[in-house]
Protein backbone atom coordinates (compact mmCIF):
# COMPACT_ATOMS: atom_id res chain seq x y z
CA UNK A 1 0.00 0.00 0.00
CA UNK A 2 2.97 2.08 1.11
CA UNK A 3 4.62 1.33 -2.13
CA UNK A 4 1.60 2.27 -4.26
CA UNK A 5 1.58 5.69 -2.91
CA UNK A 6 5.56 6.38 -3.14
CA UNK A 7 5.37 5.32 -6.70
CA UNK A 8 2.27 7.63 -7.24
CA UNK A 9 4.12 10.85 -6.06
CA UNK A 10 7.33 10.00 -7.79
CA UNK A 11 5.33 9.74 -10.43
CA UNK A 12 3.27 13.43 -9.83
CA UNK A 13 6.63 14.94 -9.01
CA UNK A 14 7.97 14.08 -12.10
CA UNK A 15 4.80 14.94 -13.90
CA UNK A 16 5.38 18.67 -12.40
CA UNK A 17 8.78 18.84 -12.82
CA UNK A 18 7.81 17.84 -16.93
CA UNK A 19 5.14 20.63 -17.23
CA UNK A 20 7.28 23.00 -16.10
CA UNK A 21 10.18 22.20 -17.64
CA UNK A 22 8.01 22.53 -21.40
CA UNK A 23 6.64 25.77 -20.01
CA UNK A 24 10.15 27.22 -19.54
CA UNK A 25 11.24 26.08 -22.89
CA UNK A 26 8.23 27.65 -24.58
CA UNK A 27 8.21 30.76 -22.89
CA UNK A 28 12.13 31.17 -24.47
CA UNK A 29 11.52 30.08 -27.67
CA UNK A 30 9.02 32.58 -27.65
CA UNK A 31 11.09 35.11 -26.36
CA UNK A 32 13.94 34.11 -28.93
CA UNK A 33 16.29 32.89 -26.36
CA UNK A 34 17.84 30.48 -23.93
CA UNK A 35 16.79 29.61 -20.64
CA UNK A 36 20.26 29.32 -19.84
CA UNK A 37 21.50 32.87 -20.10
CA UNK A 38 23.10 33.86 -17.67
CA UNK A 39 21.78 36.76 -16.09
CA UNK A 40 25.26 38.76 -15.92
CA UNK A 41 25.40 43.09 -15.70
CA UNK A 42 27.20 42.53 -19.42
CA UNK A 43 26.23 43.30 -22.76
CA UNK A 44 25.09 40.02 -24.68
CA UNK A 45 28.49 38.83 -27.07
CA UNK A 46 30.52 41.07 -24.88
CA UNK A 47 34.58 39.54 -23.35
CA UNK A 48 34.42 39.57 -19.81
CA UNK A 49 36.70 41.82 -18.32
CA UNK A 50 39.97 40.93 -17.15
CA UNK A 51 41.69 44.15 -17.14
CA UNK A 52 40.57 47.65 -15.33
CA UNK A 53 41.40 50.39 -17.03
CA UNK A 54 42.25 53.63 -15.16
CA UNK A 55 40.90 57.29 -17.04
CA UNK A 56 41.99 60.46 -15.09
CA UNK A 57 38.21 61.94 -14.88
CA UNK A 58 34.88 60.12 -15.03
CA UNK A 59 32.64 60.39 -18.21
CA UNK A 60 29.92 63.52 -18.10
CA UNK A 61 26.73 60.73 -17.56
CA UNK A 62 28.81 58.99 -14.71
CA UNK A 63 29.86 62.14 -12.56
CA UNK A 64 27.60 62.85 -9.19
CA UNK A 65 25.13 65.70 -9.88
CA UNK A 66 25.88 68.67 -7.63
CA UNK A 67 22.87 70.46 -8.02
CA UNK A 68 20.69 67.70 -5.57
CA UNK A 69 23.73 68.51 -3.12
CA UNK A 70 23.40 72.44 -3.43
CA UNK A 71 19.66 71.69 -3.09
CA UNK A 72 19.89 69.33 -0.04
CA UNK A 73 22.59 72.50 1.40
CA UNK A 74 20.32 75.48 1.46
CA UNK A 75 17.02 73.48 2.47
CA UNK A 76 18.93 72.14 5.10
CA UNK A 77 19.92 75.62 6.33
CA UNK A 78 16.23 76.85 6.15
CA UNK A 79 14.65 73.89 8.10
CA UNK A 80 16.51 74.00 10.83
CA UNK A 81 16.36 77.79 11.28
CA UNK A 82 12.86 77.52 11.04
CA UNK A 83 12.68 74.71 13.54
CA UNK A 84 15.00 76.40 15.61
CA UNK A 85 12.81 79.84 15.57
CA UNK A 86 9.58 77.38 16.12
CA UNK A 87 11.23 75.89 19.28
CA UNK A 88 12.03 78.96 20.75
CA UNK A 89 8.31 80.40 19.96
CA UNK A 90 7.08 77.31 21.67
CA UNK A 91 9.39 77.45 24.97
CA UNK A 92 8.18 81.01 25.20
CA UNK A 93 4.78 80.83 25.04
CA UNK A 94 4.70 78.18 27.45
CA UNK A 95 7.05 80.17 29.92
CA UNK A 96 4.72 82.71 29.71
CA UNK A 97 1.56 80.99 30.42
CA UNK A 98 2.86 79.25 33.54
CA UNK A 99 3.63 82.94 34.49
CA UNK A 100 0.26 84.54 33.89
CA UNK A 101 -1.22 81.44 35.90
CA UNK A 102 0.90 81.67 38.56
CA UNK A 103 0.96 85.80 38.56
CA UNK A 104 -3.15 85.09 39.02
CA UNK A 105 -2.52 82.39 41.63
CA UNK A 106 -0.09 84.85 43.84
CA UNK A 107 -3.03 87.73 43.16
CA UNK A 108 -5.31 85.99 44.46
CA UNK A 109 -3.48 84.19 47.77
CA UNK A 110 -2.38 88.09 48.62
CA UNK A 111 -5.95 89.46 48.06
CA UNK A 112 -7.22 87.00 50.61
CA UNK A 113 -4.15 87.40 53.05
CA UNK B 1 9.85 92.95 24.24
CA UNK B 2 11.69 95.82 21.76
CA UNK B 3 9.62 96.97 19.29
CA UNK B 4 12.36 97.08 17.04
CA UNK B 5 12.66 93.28 16.72
CA UNK B 6 9.25 92.77 14.39
CA UNK B 7 11.27 94.91 12.23
CA UNK B 8 14.54 93.42 12.10
CA UNK B 9 12.63 90.09 11.76
CA UNK B 10 11.66 91.50 8.71
CA UNK B 11 14.60 92.52 7.32
CA UNK B 12 16.35 89.12 8.27
CA UNK B 13 13.17 87.45 6.40
CA UNK B 14 13.83 89.55 3.12
CA UNK B 15 17.67 89.00 3.24
CA UNK B 16 17.14 85.53 3.76
CA UNK B 17 14.51 85.55 1.19
CA UNK B 18 16.40 87.53 -1.71
CA UNK B 19 20.08 85.61 -0.93
CA UNK B 20 19.56 82.51 -2.95
CA UNK B 21 18.87 84.81 -5.67
CA UNK B 22 21.69 86.98 -5.26
CA UNK B 23 23.70 83.61 -5.00
CA UNK B 24 22.50 82.19 -8.15
CA UNK B 25 24.32 84.96 -9.87
CA UNK B 26 27.28 84.83 -8.28
CA UNK B 27 30.20 83.55 -10.87
CA UNK B 28 30.86 79.56 -11.13
CA UNK B 29 34.79 78.61 -9.27
CA UNK B 30 36.61 77.11 -12.30
CA UNK B 31 37.14 73.81 -10.37
CA UNK B 32 34.30 72.81 -8.91
CA UNK B 33 31.36 74.47 -10.26
CA UNK B 34 27.99 74.43 -9.15
CA UNK B 35 28.67 72.62 -5.61
CA UNK B 36 31.18 76.00 -4.66
CA UNK B 37 27.56 78.11 -4.28
CA UNK B 38 27.30 76.02 -0.97
CA UNK B 39 30.45 78.00 0.21
CA UNK B 40 27.93 81.21 0.90
CA UNK B 41 25.52 79.27 3.19
CA UNK B 42 28.47 77.38 4.79
CA UNK B 43 31.38 80.47 5.70
CA UNK B 44 28.92 82.65 6.58
CA UNK B 45 27.07 79.97 9.38
CA UNK B 46 30.67 78.70 9.99
CA UNK B 47 31.80 82.83 11.28
CA UNK B 48 28.51 82.77 13.30
CA UNK B 49 29.54 79.42 15.52
CA UNK B 50 32.82 81.01 15.77
CA UNK B 51 31.47 84.32 17.36
CA UNK B 52 28.31 82.73 19.12
CA UNK B 53 31.40 80.89 20.84
CA UNK B 54 33.46 83.80 21.79
CA UNK B 55 30.34 85.14 23.22
CA UNK B 56 29.36 82.35 24.97
CA UNK B 57 33.40 81.75 26.50
CA UNK B 58 33.58 85.71 27.39
CA UNK B 59 29.60 85.41 29.09
CA UNK B 60 30.73 82.56 30.99
CA UNK B 61 33.99 83.99 32.19
CA UNK B 62 32.01 87.08 33.38
CA UNK B 63 29.36 84.57 35.07
CA UNK B 64 32.37 82.68 36.91
CA UNK B 65 34.21 85.86 38.21
CA UNK B 66 31.33 88.22 39.10
CA UNK B 67 28.66 85.90 39.46
CA UNK B 68 26.42 87.90 36.94
CA UNK B 69 23.32 86.00 36.81
CA UNK B 70 22.38 88.30 33.43
CA UNK B 71 25.75 86.82 31.55
CA UNK B 72 24.80 83.32 32.47
CA UNK B 73 21.78 83.78 30.53
CA UNK B 74 23.30 84.73 27.77
CA UNK B 75 26.23 82.29 27.69
CA UNK B 76 23.23 79.59 27.19
CA UNK B 77 21.60 81.50 24.84
CA UNK B 78 24.90 81.96 22.49
CA UNK B 79 25.65 77.96 23.36
CA UNK B 80 22.68 76.92 22.12
CA UNK B 81 23.20 79.32 19.06
CA UNK B 82 26.50 77.90 18.57
CA UNK B 83 25.16 73.95 18.00
CA UNK B 84 22.61 75.20 16.10
CA UNK B 85 24.88 76.85 13.47
CA UNK B 86 27.66 74.25 13.93
CA UNK B 87 24.97 71.87 13.00
CA UNK B 88 24.32 73.99 9.23
CA UNK B 89 28.39 74.15 9.24
CA UNK B 90 28.49 70.19 9.66
CA UNK B 91 26.14 69.43 7.48
CA UNK B 92 26.44 71.00 4.49
CA UNK B 93 30.14 71.07 4.86
CA UNK B 94 30.31 67.20 3.73
CA UNK B 95 27.93 67.91 1.01
CA UNK B 96 29.72 70.44 -0.63
CA UNK B 97 33.07 67.38 0.25
CA UNK B 98 30.85 64.75 -1.53
CA UNK B 99 31.23 66.68 -4.41
CA UNK B 100 34.79 68.73 -4.39
CA UNK B 101 36.71 65.53 -2.35
CA UNK B 102 34.69 62.82 -3.69
CA UNK B 103 33.74 61.41 0.17
CA UNK B 104 31.65 62.86 2.91
CA UNK B 105 34.09 63.89 5.53
CA UNK B 106 38.18 63.73 6.10
CA UNK B 107 39.43 63.35 9.57
CA UNK B 108 41.97 66.62 8.99
CA UNK B 109 42.72 68.99 11.37
CA UNK B 110 40.09 71.63 10.42
CA UNK B 111 37.05 68.98 10.04
CA UNK B 112 37.54 67.30 13.75
CA UNK B 113 38.41 70.32 15.28
CA UNK B 114 35.09 71.91 14.31
CA UNK B 115 33.53 68.57 15.31
CA UNK B 116 35.12 68.55 19.00
CA UNK B 117 34.39 72.29 19.53
CA UNK B 118 30.56 71.79 18.81
CA UNK B 119 30.92 68.70 21.23
CA UNK B 120 31.81 71.14 23.43
CA UNK B 121 28.83 73.03 23.38
CA UNK B 122 26.80 69.95 22.93
CA UNK B 123 28.23 68.95 26.18
CA UNK B 124 27.24 72.40 27.63
CA UNK B 125 23.78 72.24 26.95
CA UNK B 126 23.27 68.74 28.06
CA UNK B 127 25.39 69.51 31.18
CA UNK B 128 22.93 72.37 31.96
CA UNK B 129 19.97 70.60 31.82
CA UNK B 130 20.65 67.47 33.39
CA UNK B 131 23.54 68.53 35.26
CA UNK B 132 21.61 69.07 38.62
CA UNK B 133 22.30 71.94 41.24
CA UNK B 134 25.77 73.89 40.12
CA UNK B 135 25.45 72.82 36.49
CA UNK B 136 25.97 76.31 35.82
CA UNK B 137 28.99 76.76 37.07
CA UNK B 138 30.50 73.70 35.59
CA UNK B 139 29.04 74.36 32.14
CA UNK B 140 30.15 77.86 31.82
CA UNK B 141 34.04 76.30 32.50
CA UNK B 142 32.97 74.04 29.75
CA UNK B 143 32.31 76.80 27.73
CA UNK B 144 35.67 78.54 28.24
CA UNK B 145 36.94 75.48 27.39
CA UNK B 146 34.86 75.59 23.74
CA UNK B 147 36.04 79.53 23.41
CA UNK B 148 39.67 78.29 23.46
CA UNK B 149 39.25 76.21 20.98
CA UNK B 150 38.07 78.61 18.45
CA UNK B 151 41.35 80.17 17.31
CA UNK B 152 42.85 77.08 17.11
CA UNK B 153 39.99 75.65 14.57
CA UNK B 154 40.13 78.74 12.36
CA UNK B 155 44.26 78.78 12.15
CA UNK B 156 44.19 74.77 11.60
CA UNK B 157 43.68 75.04 7.93
CA UNK B 158 47.12 77.19 7.74
CA UNK B 159 48.92 75.28 10.11
CA UNK B 160 48.28 71.67 9.30
CA UNK B 161 48.08 69.78 5.61
CA UNK B 162 44.63 69.64 5.11
CA UNK B 163 42.66 69.41 1.48
CA UNK B 164 40.08 72.04 3.20
CA UNK B 165 40.79 75.64 1.56
CA UNK B 166 42.65 78.16 3.81
CA UNK B 167 41.63 81.04 5.18
CA UNK B 168 43.36 83.56 2.38
CA UNK B 169 39.96 82.18 0.04
CA UNK B 170 38.14 84.53 1.64
CA UNK B 171 40.22 87.86 1.29
CA UNK B 172 41.03 87.00 -1.97
CA UNK B 173 37.30 86.36 -3.15
CA UNK B 174 36.42 87.85 -6.92
CA UNK B 175 34.70 90.66 -6.98
CA UNK B 176 31.46 88.32 -8.27
CA UNK B 177 31.62 86.44 -5.66
CA UNK B 178 33.13 88.70 -2.60
CA UNK B 179 28.98 90.78 -2.79
CA UNK B 180 26.92 87.48 -2.63
CA UNK B 181 29.37 86.48 -0.08
CA UNK B 182 29.13 89.65 2.30
CA UNK B 183 25.50 89.52 2.10
CA UNK B 184 25.15 86.11 3.15
CA UNK B 185 27.43 87.40 6.05
CA UNK B 186 24.81 90.39 6.64
CA UNK B 187 22.10 87.99 6.60
CA UNK B 188 23.19 85.49 8.80
CA UNK B 189 24.53 88.11 11.42
CA UNK B 190 21.71 89.71 11.63
CA UNK B 191 19.94 87.08 11.74
CA UNK B 192 21.96 85.41 14.51
CA UNK B 193 22.19 88.73 17.01
CA UNK B 194 17.98 88.18 16.72
CA UNK B 195 17.93 84.96 17.86
CA UNK B 196 20.48 85.48 20.55
CA UNK B 197 18.14 88.51 21.77
CA UNK B 198 15.10 86.42 21.71
CA UNK B 199 16.53 83.43 23.21
CA UNK B 200 18.52 85.53 26.09
CA UNK B 201 14.92 87.00 26.73
CA UNK B 202 13.18 83.45 27.38
CA UNK B 203 16.54 82.50 29.91
CA UNK B 204 15.24 86.11 31.61
CA UNK B 205 11.69 85.07 31.45
CA UNK B 206 12.83 81.48 32.97
CA UNK B 207 14.54 83.31 36.06
CA UNK B 208 11.36 85.68 36.43
CA UNK B 209 9.03 82.60 36.55
CA UNK B 210 11.45 80.46 39.21
CA UNK B 211 11.19 83.81 41.00
CA UNK B 212 7.18 83.91 41.05
CA UNK B 213 7.55 80.29 41.93
CA UNK B 214 9.79 80.82 44.89
CA UNK B 215 7.04 83.95 45.50
CA UNK B 216 4.24 81.84 45.70
CA UNK B 217 5.67 79.13 47.95
CA UNK B 218 6.53 81.75 50.51
CA UNK B 219 3.06 83.07 51.04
Amino acid sequence: MQGTMTKKLMALIVAFWLVGASGVRLVASTQGQSPQTPPTGQAAGAEPQDQFVPVKSLPQQEQLPAAPLLLTAYGFVWVVLLVYVWTIWRRLMKVEREMQVLSARVAEKSGRG
Amino acid sequence: MNKGYPVLALLAIALFSAAPVIVAQAPYEATMGLVQKIFYYHVPSAMVMFLSALICGVASSVYLFRARPGADRIAAAAAELTVVFGLIVLVTGPLWARKAWGVWWQWDARLTSTLLMWMIFVAYLLVRRFGGPGAEKLSAAMAVFGMANVPFVYVSVNIWRTIHPTTRVVPSLAPGMRGPFWFCVLSFMLLFGLLLAVRARLEQRRADLEHLYLLADEE
